[in-house]
């Protein structure tokens, strides 16, 4: 699309407008923050002028993307300049797919989903598919390392980025590029991929104006199939034993207990919710067109006994079937989330989630735990739902009251303790951002806050990139 | 009680078509899916069947792979019998299939034929109509509500005005629309008993249809011409000005 000629923009074309600023004060988690000016950068050269300005100033810059964050990480706490990285999209940033090798070359502020389509209407995917997909930005996926039910055979973002473009927090741009070769014996291997320093780095080490994102062959086909467990220590058995047959193609494993199944029911149209105590998984295959239901049926029939039905297994073998049980799944954020809203509003209660993640072995200890834990709390419900498959459910605690919502939390850290025992971590999505500092700290390992300060003297030597996310004080 | 219901595969709405190199046909290389309009009329027929006792059965015409979504479309849901009658999909029009619908309801004559109000490939919308034509039956199309009392069919059509409430008496035709139901899906039971249950295969000479000719041929398929590239105009004038000069829409 052509456009009129504008002349090239500088940094007055920042905006102090309270009205436009108010927009950019919150994501979605309880953090606000109001920015005392908005930038849209079109190109690398807005960024470098912006970023170079505020660093003579020291003043704060954040880039954002989507807002998405669940963690107060795109809120400018404490005020500064807030870099609204969507605009790329519309000038230099529009995405390019090399359909010989599987690359796609983009701006960073284009949705994540764009982005799918483009790949798979070139034969391609790329199997990074968040809840947020439609909403998220590529950047803000790369820095907070975001992964979806599919990244259970297919990893997180960190796994689909090649190369990135940044400016960093004194105005130099620079291209780093992940090894292309896979041998590399120049020291600690943490080190070795550049690429690795941005991903997860929540703005704090540059602002990203390019990424590039390598894809996979779309499989032919991809099918699924929703089945009911009686027992909650029957569905994880047959999630463990599901694992070990990843080579049928297995591409998700996702989990609804019982509450969440129960949510779904007055949307599930012509799907019935399995009403049995341990709720339901939701899998997916894909392979061939022809093989792919195969491989399907061949994993229900050998699910061990597990006081339910394989048979009663409902198969959605369609594209459409799947696309309406992705919406229909996602009743179950969104309600909670309102509900949520609504006990906060009330009486300083709310919803508490996890993000934590562990070995499916230690995944029957660690529910008993938190069953007999959160069972006197007062919770006005405890729903769970999630990345079963990588032993990442998440725990929807709903409490009444800000007293109840102290209790549970403290309940939530003492999970944590165990969490990390059995060989886990506190936090497989969502990232940091400002609201879990406290959480990780005690359980990084020896050095990361160290290193991360080695990187920050580098890139951001004033500490003016998204101060507060992360391991800053 | 004998229901007869069609099973039509048609192309993924989804999925990119790519047109032959010579332009006759689409490439076949694609993903298909049962006609969702059929899933509906599958779904009626099958909450009818419940309710009256009725045997069931699932007609798909083409391909061999059409016996395919006979099997997981309609058997798996639940549909007690197949039949496929064997014929070049390039060589079909709304009349032909029509006609072969006809031979298999003299063949098995049901109480009732449910299909799909359209199919979401050719959307032509003409089978159910012409088949009730022909066979001097009553119809009923776009049925956003059945229920059979009697000897009569109490039906709900969704019609430009509103709603239009119909009683047609037996034997008679209907073709369904989106919300006459949820269909259901398939359970692996469902599947496994489907590859067990019985699927005739007729060619079109068992119907004594052997040489007839569709009225309609595809004679050419191409894509649409791509739009070309927006400009963006500086003011209202400029915009009068192109629409009158360039587009001639003024
Ligand atoms: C309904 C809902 C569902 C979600 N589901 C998932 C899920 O399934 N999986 C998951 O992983 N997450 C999920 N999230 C969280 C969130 O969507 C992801 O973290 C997402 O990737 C953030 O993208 P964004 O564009 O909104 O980034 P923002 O929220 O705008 O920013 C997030 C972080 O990225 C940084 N950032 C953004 N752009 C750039 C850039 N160009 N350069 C450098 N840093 C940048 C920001 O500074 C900030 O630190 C969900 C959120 C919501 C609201
Ligand atoms: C000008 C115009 C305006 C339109 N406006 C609208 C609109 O506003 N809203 C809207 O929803 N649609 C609209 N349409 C779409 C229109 O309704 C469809 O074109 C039509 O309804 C569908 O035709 P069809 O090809 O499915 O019908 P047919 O081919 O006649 O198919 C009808 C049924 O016959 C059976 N059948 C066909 N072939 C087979 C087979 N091989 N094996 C077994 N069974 C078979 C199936 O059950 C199928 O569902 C419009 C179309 C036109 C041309």
């Amino acid at each position: 699309m052509t456009r009129p000629d504008t002349s090239r923009p500088d940094t007055s074309l920042i905006s102090r407008d309270p009205g436009l600023c108010a927009r950019y004060q919150r994501d979605v988690s309880i953090v606000a923050g109001l920015p005392d000016a908005v930038l849209r950068p079109r190109d690398t050269l807005d960024v470098k002028q912006a970023i170079a300005a505020c660093a003579g100033t020291n003043t704060a810059v954040l880039p954002v993307g989507g807002q998405t964050s669940t963690t107060g990480a795109s809120v400018p706490v404490g005020g500064g300049l807030v870099l609204d990285m969507t605009a790329f999209e519309l000038t230099s940033g529009d995405p390019e797919i090399d359909a010989e090798t599987g690359h796609i070359r983009t701006g960073p502020g284009v949705t994540l989903a764009t982005l799918r389509d483009l790949a798979a209407r070139h034969g391609w995917d790329l199997p990074v598919d968040p809840t947020s997909a439609a909403t998220c930005t590529i950047g803000g996926a790369v820095a907070t390392n975001a992964s979806g039910p599919s990244s259970f055979r297919h990893g997180a973002m960190a796994a689909w980025v090649d190369a990135v473009q940044l400016v960093d927090g004194r105005g130099r741009a620079h291209s780093l590029r992940r090894p292309q070769v896979p041998k590399v014996a120049m020291g600690p291997a943490a080190l070795q991929d550049p690429v690795r320093w941005m991903v997860g780095s929540e703005g704090t080490l540059g602002v990203m104006t390019q990424i590039t994102v390598r894809l996979r062959r779309r499989a032919e086909a991809v099918v699924g199939a929703l089945v009911g467990f009686d027992t909650r220590d029957g569905l994880l058995a047959a999630v463990a034993s599901l694992r070990r047959r990843r080579d049928l193609g297995l591409r998700a494993l996702e989990w609804l207990d019982a509450g969440c199944c129960q949510l779904l029911v007055p949307h599930a149209r012509g799907l019935r919710m399995p009403s049995g105590q341990g709720g339901a998984l939701f899998l997916t295959v894909e392979g061939d067109r022809t093989l792919a239901p195969d491989q399907l049926q061949t994993l229900l029939e050998r699910l061990p006994p597990h006081g339910g039905a394989a048979a009663d297994a409902q198969l959605l073998l369609t594209s459409q079937q799947l696309q309406a049980f992705d919406v229909l799944r996602h009743h179950v954020p969104d309600e909670l989330n309102q509900v949520g809203r609504r006990l906060a509003n009330e009486a300083g209660g709310g919803k508490l989630s996890t993000d934590w993640s562990a070995p499916i072995a230690a995944l029957p200890a660690l529910f008993d735990w938190g069953d007999a834990a959160f069972a006197d709390l007062g919770l006005v419900g405890l729903y769970r739902y999630g990345h079963i498959g990588d032993g990442h459910p998440h725990l929807n605690l709903m409490c009444p009251n800000a007293e109840v919502r102290d209790q549970a939390l403290a309940q939530l850290r003492a999970q944590l303790v165990r969490v990390v025992a059995a060989g886990g971590v506190p936090v497989s999505e969502h990232g940091i951002g400002k609201l879990k500092r406290e959480l990780v700290a005690p359980y990084l390992p020896p050095g990361a806050r160290a290193a991360w300060l080695g990187l920050k003297a580098e890139f951001d030597p004033a500490g003016i990139l998204a101060p507060g996310n992360l391991f800053a004080r | 009680m004998k229901i007869l219901v069609t099973a039509k595969r048609v192309t993924d709405p989804n999925a990119k078509l790519v047109i032959d190199d010579d332009g006759s046909w689409i490439d076949d290389d694609v993903e298909y899916i049962l006609n969702p309009f059929c899933e509906n009329a599958v779904e009626c027929a099958l909450q009818l069947a419940a309710d009256h006792d009725a045997e069931t059965i699932a007609v798909g015409i083409g391909d061999e792979e059409v016996q395919r979504y006979i099997r997981q479309g309609a058997l798996a849901r639940g549909i007690d019998r197949g039949i496929h009658v064997e014929a070049d999909e390039q060589e079909l029009d709304s009349d032909l299939i029509a006609k072969i619908l006809k031979a298999l309801v003299e063949k098995e004559s049901p109480d009732l034929v449910v299909l799909g109000k359209q199919a979401v490939d050719g959307d032509s919308n003409q089978v159910g109509q012409l088949l009730a034509e022909m066979l001097g039956w009553p119809q009923a199309t776009f049925a956003s509500d059945v229920k059979i009392e009697g000897d009569e069919v109490i039906v709900t059509r969704e019609v430009d005005g509103g709603l239009e409430k119909l009683a047609v008496t037996l034997p008679a035709v209907i073709t369904a629309d989106l919300r006459l139901n949820d269909p259901r899906y398939a359970s692996l039971a469902g599947i496994m008993k489907a590859k067990r249950k019985p699927l005739e295969e007729l060619e079109l000479d068992d119907l004594d249809l052997d040489g007839e000719e569709p009225k309609v041929r595809v004679v050419k398929l191409h894509e649409p011409t791509g739009r070309s590239a927006g400009v963006f105009v500086a003011d209202v004038d400029e915009l009068i000005l192109k629409l009158t000069t360039e587009a001639r829409v003024l």
